[in-house]
């Protein structure tokens, strides 16, 4: 499919995405990548801390956080492209009004602040459904707006702690075997899917009876829906979950083994009595099909560190990949455990697009996350590199709202656009 | 009760993996009409998963299954008969979409390709959950929760350096890929409106790590040589403190990067001789060399505290901190309690549960669950006799031959 030519699914809605950091910019980059014309706004008076520290492209950016640094933010780049971006200082006393003349305009508010911010500032939901009555609102607090941990204080790994994703990261239930720690901001990214999911839903309602509605997304209680399983270990059985590595309840093996190389490793998961007689076949070692320890699932789970040791013998003879190759084709389960440069590098993520090409006016050629679905006839695509600081004041204000020009002036001015 | 915002989108969900059914949970809590149609006889894998009721196995009763499929009404069918495969026809004619989980293979072996179920039926949005996605070298390899969270970058960056990666825990590949399943079934409906032709939805529970978990830090890579390797209880980038620690009860996160947090951090401990120390200055060099050296020197004050005596005492001072919760504290939190989150599915044959609730709260079109998940064939009459005419004789027959 050519993404040039193809139709977007989202085109004709205008998002303004309020958001700082992760969760709000990446649903409505997703958002925009489907073909929203989404307008981020931000300020000079408070850049959005992925726009923040010292650039990573080079040592030689010229200065400063005031300066140059806040155009040469490559992760700021993947998670707010395909965007427009404005620039309003929302505490000004001006900027309310200008805003809400821009909802008026715009089917969908989505940020991220704490809860009460945008009601301190005039931009809460009751404020902007007068402006635009069938107006979509949606907000990702960290707890919620309500309840008695309501105004704490989060970023990702707190909120995968709260939601009892943390406590099971861990080769076992000691102590000393806790982990705990995911490396990737991993509850950003379910409450920016989540937020996807409930604006779509959202405005398919409003499709069919042309009502508007505001959406709350505790991203807390967002990680939680994920964990109904041991929601009710506890529930029915008063069993609380603990780490359990990578071992799983009924497959054995089924683990991540050492291979040839540095921190090589591969991923090996035999689901069926089937698949063991293919496994032991294709890894040249027959004779452990005559090993009582290894004869059926229930003894190899009672013999599994035996035989987690015994398959490392043959795996630390050869690469992941050799691996993955020769036991996909009898059959079996298993991929190498990738890191960043061999996702970069692999055939088939080069296949799917993971990482997309894209030109920014500053950096020039940049990789950037790809998109997570493929949709055959409306893919998406990477509309635009994210937007320097008020890149689109002009368009936003003058043709879009028909501002005349004095009073852009006046409201550059007044601080309002800044 | 509210009908939901998705009350008109009719969806066939013929999976047997956790991602497909959690997407087609997601679409049912929200209004969608989601048609569970199961293996005849054996049903859903999901029935054999468990958790159990005291621990005593009963395909009516297993939690995953229970979770996963409230909301849904259920059927049993066999598409590969020719019978079979026309009343799957009836069914799709009706449908907006059909949900699956099978590689392209899989799925041209059992003619549900899905060029085949839109030449017949243009305006069905078929879309397939898989271990890899639908196209690629790898598409029709064999994969499971373990290995997508192996190719998809997240497992090498979780666990000690010098111990194996870790895959996530509980299935949480396959959830994380449900929504975004979720997401672009619904993006499939917009282009629909415009076109009134559904399209072919491929998602990749690979890819949807790589994009959204590891992609994003590509840039790392590409400048900085950061292939994101694991780092045990500490981030493997950015400012210390930003880890788990110990505590004397338990675990506590926190994360701390603005100065402004650190030196807050630093108060409530005390302000300890060792943070006039220069080597305790460069809070990335911290992260970057020597990050348990100051777990050490962070260590005595919290070991002489429980985890809920920290995160009051650094929230209140709004450091980004959070207790490392078991599902216990989860179930029992006064928080979640105080907003009603869980909710409860019950059926006659186990009593009330309690589940988790809404992951978002919508004021005019709440989430909600509306019926409990269907036992296995329950709406065999309800949809067979009922919507296409087919007589009580057939039905038995039809059963009793394995069709449905």
């Amino acid at each position: 499919m050519n993404g040039q030519t193809a139709p977007d699914a989202l085109t004709g809605y205008r998002i303004l995405d309020f958001g700082t950091a992760f969760a709000s910019p990446m649903a409505a980059h997703l958002l925009a990548d489907m073909g929203a014309e989404v307008i981020k706004i931000e300020s000079q008076a408070r850049l959005d801390g992925l726009r923040l520290g010292r650039p990573i492209v080079g040592e030689d950016i010229a200065g400063g956080d005031r300066g140059e640094w806040p155009e040469y933010q490559p992760v700021f780049h993947g998670l707010n492209r395909s965007k427009l971006g404005i620039t309003v200082n929302i505490k000004h006393p001006e900027a309310v009004d200008l805003l809400k003349r821009l909802v008026r305009v715009s089917d969908v508010v989505i940020n991220n602040f704490s809860p009460g911010v945008m009601d301190r500032a005039g931009l809460g939901y009751d404020a902007l459904r007068r402006e635009r009555p069938d107006l979509i609102y949606v907000s990702l607090p960290a707890a919620g707006e309500s309840g008695p941990l309501r105004d704490i204080v989060t970023y990702a790994p707190v909120i995968a702690a709260l939601a009892g994703i943390s406590g099971l990261v861990g080769y076992s239930s000691e102590r000393e075997d806790f982990v705990g720690t995911l490396q990737a901001a991993f509850c950003d990214a379910v409450g920016a899917m989540h937020a996807v999911v409930a604006t779509l839903a959202a405005l398919r309602h409003r499709q069919a009876t042309g009502e508007g509605q505001a959406i709350e997304i505790a991203q807390w209680e967002a990680a939680v829906s994920m964990l109904g399983e041991g929601v009710l270990d506890y529930v029915m059985n008063g069993r609380v979950m603990a780490p359990v590595g990578n071992t799983h309840p009924t497959m054995v093996p089924h683990g991540n083994y050492r291979c040839a190389g540095d921190d090589a490793w591969v991923a090996i998961a035999v689901r069926s009595e089937d698949e063991w007689r293919a496994f032991c076949r294709a890894a040249s070692h027959p004779e452990w099909l005559d090993d009582p320890r290894f004869a059926d699932a229930y003894q190899r789970r009672r013999h599994r560190t035996a035989l987690d040791a015994l398959i490392t013998t043959w795996t630390n003879r050869h690469t992941a990949d050799e691996i993955r190759e020769i036991l996909q084709a009898a059959g079996v389960a298993a991929m190498p455990v990738m890191n960043l440069e061999d996702q970069f590098r692999d055939p088939h993520l080069r296949a799917r697009e993971i990482h997309l090409e894209s030109e920014h006016p500053k950096v020039g050629l940049e990789f950037l996350h790809g998109i997570p679905w493929r949709l055959s006839d409306t893919p998406g695509r990477i509309r635009r590199p994210a937007p320097l600081l008020g890149e689109h004041n002009q368009y936003v204000f003058a043709e879009l709202m028909g501002l005349p020009e004095t009073e852009i002036q006046r409201l550059v001015e007044a601080g309002a656009i800044y | 009760m509210n009908a939901g915002a998705l009350r008109t989108l009719r969806v066939i969900d013929y999976s047997t993996s956790i991602a497909a059914a959690a997407a087609g949970k997601m679409l049912a809590d929200l209004g969608a009409e989601v048609l569970k149609v199961e293996p005849p006889r054996t049903g859903d894998p999901a029935r054999y998963h468990g958790p159990f009721p005291d621990d005593t196995p009963d395909p009516e009763r297993s939690g995953l299954f229970l979770y996963l499929n409230a909301n849904k009404r259920g059927i049993t069918l066999d598409p590969e008969p020719p019978t079979g495969g026309n009343l799957l026809h009836c069914l799709l004619a009706e449908a907006d979409v059909f949900l699956h989980n099978r590689p392209p293979a899989e799925a041209a072996a059992m003619r549900l390709e899905d060029s085949r179920l839109r030449d017949q039926h243009p305006h069905l949005i078929v879309a397939a959950v898989t271990p890899y996605g639908s196209s690629g070298p790898y598409a029709n390899d064999r994969g499971v929760d373990l290995t997508a969270c192996a190719a998809g970058g997240v497992s090498i960056g979780t666990g000690f350096r010098e111990r194996p990666p870790l895959t996530l825990p509980l299935s949480l590949g396959a959830h994380f890929a449900s929504i975004a399943t979720a997401a672009a079934v619904l993006l499939a409906t917009f282009a629909r409106d415009a076109t009134g032709y559904g399209q072919f939805v491929d998602v990749s529970e690979t890819d949807v790590q790589a994009i959204l978990l590891a992609g994003y830090g590509i840039p790392t890579y590409i400048y900085r040589g950061v292939t994101g390797i694991r780092a045990g209880r500490h981030m493997n980038l950015g400012l210390y403190p930003n880890a788990v620690f110990e505590c004397h009860d338990g675990f506590i996160c926190i994360d701390a990067p603005q100065l402004a947090q650190w030196n807050r951090l630093l108060e409530v401990m005390g302000n300890p001789a060792w943070v006039q120390d220069p080597r305790y200055r460069d809070r990335r060099q911290i992260t970057e060399q020597y990050p348990h050296e100051v777990d050490g020197l962070m260590a005595p004050w919290l070991m002489a505290h429980g985890k809920a005596e920290v995160f009051d005492e650094t929230q209140a001072q709004r450091i980004p901190t959070g207790p490392v919760n078991t599902m216990q504290d989860v179930v029992n939190d006064a928080h979640l309690r105080a907003r009603q989150f869980f909710t409860t599915i019950e059926r006659e044959d186990t009593g009330p549960l309690t589940v988790p609730g809404a992951p978002y709260r919508l004021s005019k079109t709440p989430w909600a669950i509306r019926r409990p998940a269907p036992r296995l064939g329950e709406h065999n009459e309800e949809i067979y006799a009922g919507r296409f005419g087919v007589s009580r004789e057939e039905l038995l027959f039809l059963w009793q031959t394995g069709v449905i």
